[in-house]
């Protein structure tokens, strides 16, 4: 057909212009703040680096906060954005999101026992206190892994993995969480109700090169295998079986989604808190508009997503300057609308 | 009698203690269209399914020439075999051209684009629907979402041509949803790759389109099969009113002696029943 030419320009166009995009944003994320450094400066930072003595006060600005920073949010937000959609794809349920492996329920519930039950485990071992920070998100990434490996587990029957029961189970032990997570905050103090209710709204803020270097080799893996995945998740549309009569390895492309977005989502949960919203709505707007194929969609949700939530961490740190609002806040305020927008602009495709 | 495609010896599946398939023997031979029919719960899904590599036996075997079908690689598999399945639905809105692109992006990878975007018209075209090629699936008909399925299963036997010459398609009640025109429009084109070599076995309902169509009917009844033979020799009142529970004439059609069966009335009396 002709339109497959068309079709293979159009997909490379969109993708130019999301790369833009995300090159954009991140020149704007690394000039905004308290500071403000106009994007040619910031240029001179990054190629002539620190070494100008003109340059150190910006250089330092740029090097040691906000350059781990944009890029903590651009991997947190492609990793956020390319889970949702795997999610999406592997339920064949456009409503699915990366908080349905359990990842969130699970690091939510592990983070809040460090928060509340931490110090005080400490004491009564006679430790010398306070926790160090790196438990918080250490023990939020295992809590993550752990809940979606128990999750998986009961819904694999004879190396069967049944999305269906996955779904409904997941619904249970994220109640169940939920319960355990607000037993520990109705017993918390003050100082650790409002660590939790921070914690749980996400923020860039604690964004330094140790957590990037942390954060990277874990969510990479999702991004480096989407180019292997969307082929048998484009077969898993027309079901399993036809996947499987396709040449798809079904079990096995499950297993790997399952586990590749439980360890990037964990890592994320743990680098920038809880972020809702992004693994939902960045596939969802790209569907309506560049079309639901999924070798397409993959990579261009991870670079939209980056985009998105950088985006969201710049309004989160200029709109209340000098204090900073939680990026989970702005990424709903500014994404629900927007997907309002989008949704019903094209009503006739959200039909499913 | 050329050596057959696809054996399977002794079949049987349980499932929770009930027998869905017990011992069905039969040989797919290349070039020939062979008809599954049987009354509903009989076993004809499951049997195509295990013939199909999809569900594993209880007990017996499967094997694609001399290959038993548990040892080929699914990819490889997907070339030697194509499925057509009962109404798919989507979840999300992929156009109709890109749901019979997806049967040769697998084992089409290897194609020039040229030719993987002359074996996606060709399909279209082949089953009408290349006018329909940039419409959403969701908005379409059921019987026109069954004729892209169908275009979809041709994209992957033209591509899967390229890896393998010895090629079987199943077709799962593929007319359930189909207009007249459509039904003889898809088994001319089944009969068609039949005569081209492949071997195809589909399910049907009426029997009436199975007798025109089959070279080979086979009846399965309680996960048996209780007859095999030419829709001559198969069908019978007698067969029809044991398998069938209905005491429906059998007929003929005069110039080649096509049988056909003739739905009755049949106003029982309630207080006699």
């Amino acid at each position: 057909m002709a339109d497959t030419a068309a079709r293979a320009r159009r997909g490379a166009l969109a993708l130019g212009l999301l790369l833009a995009l995300v090159l954009a944003v991140a020149l704007l994320s690394v000039g905004m703040g308290a500071i403000r450094i106009p994007p040619g400066r910031v240029l001179d930072v990054l190629v002539r680096g620190a070494a100008d003595p003109l340059l150190a006060r910006d250089a330092l600005v740029v090097l040691n906060i906000r350059l781990p920073r944009t890029l903590l949010g651009l991997l947190v937000g492609a990793g956020l954005a390319v889970s949702g959609a795997l999610m999406q794809g592997l339920f064949r349920n456009p409503l699915a999101d990366p908080a349905l492996v359990g990842v969130s329920a699970g690091a939510g519930l592990a983070a809040a026992c460090v928060i509340v039950l931490g110090d005080r485990l400490v004491a009564h071992l006679g430790l010398p206190g306070p926790l160090p920070y790196a438990v918080l998100p250490a023990g939020a990434f295992l809590g993550g892994l752990s809940a979606t490996l128990v999750l998986y587990g009961l819904a694999t029957r004879a190396g069967r993995t049944s999305v269906a029961t996955m779904l409904l189970a997941g619904i249970a032990l994220g109640a169940l969480s939920g319960a355990l997570t607000g037993l520990l905050v109705y017993a918390s103090d003050d100082r650790q109700l409002r660590d939790l209710t921070f914690w749980s709204l996400g923020s860039l803020g604690g964004a330094t090169w140790t957590k990037v270097a942390a954060t990277t080799p874990l969510i990479l893996p999702v991004l480096l295998a989407v180019p292997v995945l969307g082929r048998g998740l484009n077969a898993l549309v027309l079901g399993e079986a036809e996947a499987f009569h396709l040449g798809v390895r079904v079990e096995r492309l499950k297993r790997a989604c399952i586990l590749l977005v439980a360890v990037a989502v964990g890592a994320g949960v743990a680098a920038a808190g809880v972020i809702g919203f992004v693994g939902l709505v960045v596939p969802h707007a790209l569907r309506l508009v560049i079309g639901p194929e999924h070798r397409l969609l993959l990579p261009a949700a991870a670079l939209l997503g980056g985009a998105f939530l950088v985006l969201a961490d710049v309004a989160a740190r200029i709109v209340a300057a000098p204090a900073e609002l939680p990026i989970g806040i702005v990424t709903a305020m500014v994404g629900a609308p927007v997907f309002l927008w989008l949704l019903l602009g094209r009503a006739r495709l959200a039909d499913a | 009698m050329p050596e057959p495609l696809l054996t399977a010896s002794g079949l049987a599946y349980t499932v929770a203690g009930r027998d869905l398939v017990q011992d069905v023997s039969l040989a797919v031979p290349p070039g020939a269209l062979q008809v599954i029919v049987g009354p509903n719960g009989a076993g004809k899904s499951t049997l195509l399914r295990l013939l199909c590599g999809e569900l594993r036996p209880s007990r017996g075997g499967v094997a694609y020439g001399p290959e038993p079908v548990e040892t080929i690689p699914p990819w490889r598999l997907a070339g030697m075999r194509a499925v057509l399945p009962q109404a798919a639905r989507l979840a999300f809105p992929f156009s109709v051209a890109d749901v019979a692109r997806i049967g040769l992006d697998g084992i089409g990878r290897g194609l020039k684009a040229r030719d993987r975007a002359a074996m996606l018209e060709r399909a279209l075209g082949q089953v009408d629907v290349a006018h329909l090629a940039d419409r959403s699936y969701q908005t379409l008909s059921g019987g026109e979402q069954a004729r892209v399925q169908f275009a979809r299963v041709l994209c992957q036997l033209a591509a899967g041509r390229t890896i393998a010459d010895r090629q079987v398609l199943f077709l799962d009640e593929p007319t359930a949803s189909l207009d007249l025109r459509h039904q003889g429009a898809l088994l001319d084109a089944a009969a068609e790759l039949a005569r081209a070599g492949v071997g195809v076995v589909a399910i049907l309902h009426d029997l009436n389109l199975a007798a025109a169509y089959a070279d080979t009917l086979l009846v399965l009844d309680q996960g048996r099969l209780v007859a095999d033979g030419p829709p001559a020799e198969v069908l019978r009142d007698t067969l029809i009113a044991q398998v069938f529970q209905v005491s429906w004439p059998v007929g003929q059609v005069p110039p080649n002696g096509q049988p056909f069966v003739l739905p009755r009335r049949n106003v029982a009396d309630p207080q006699h029943s």
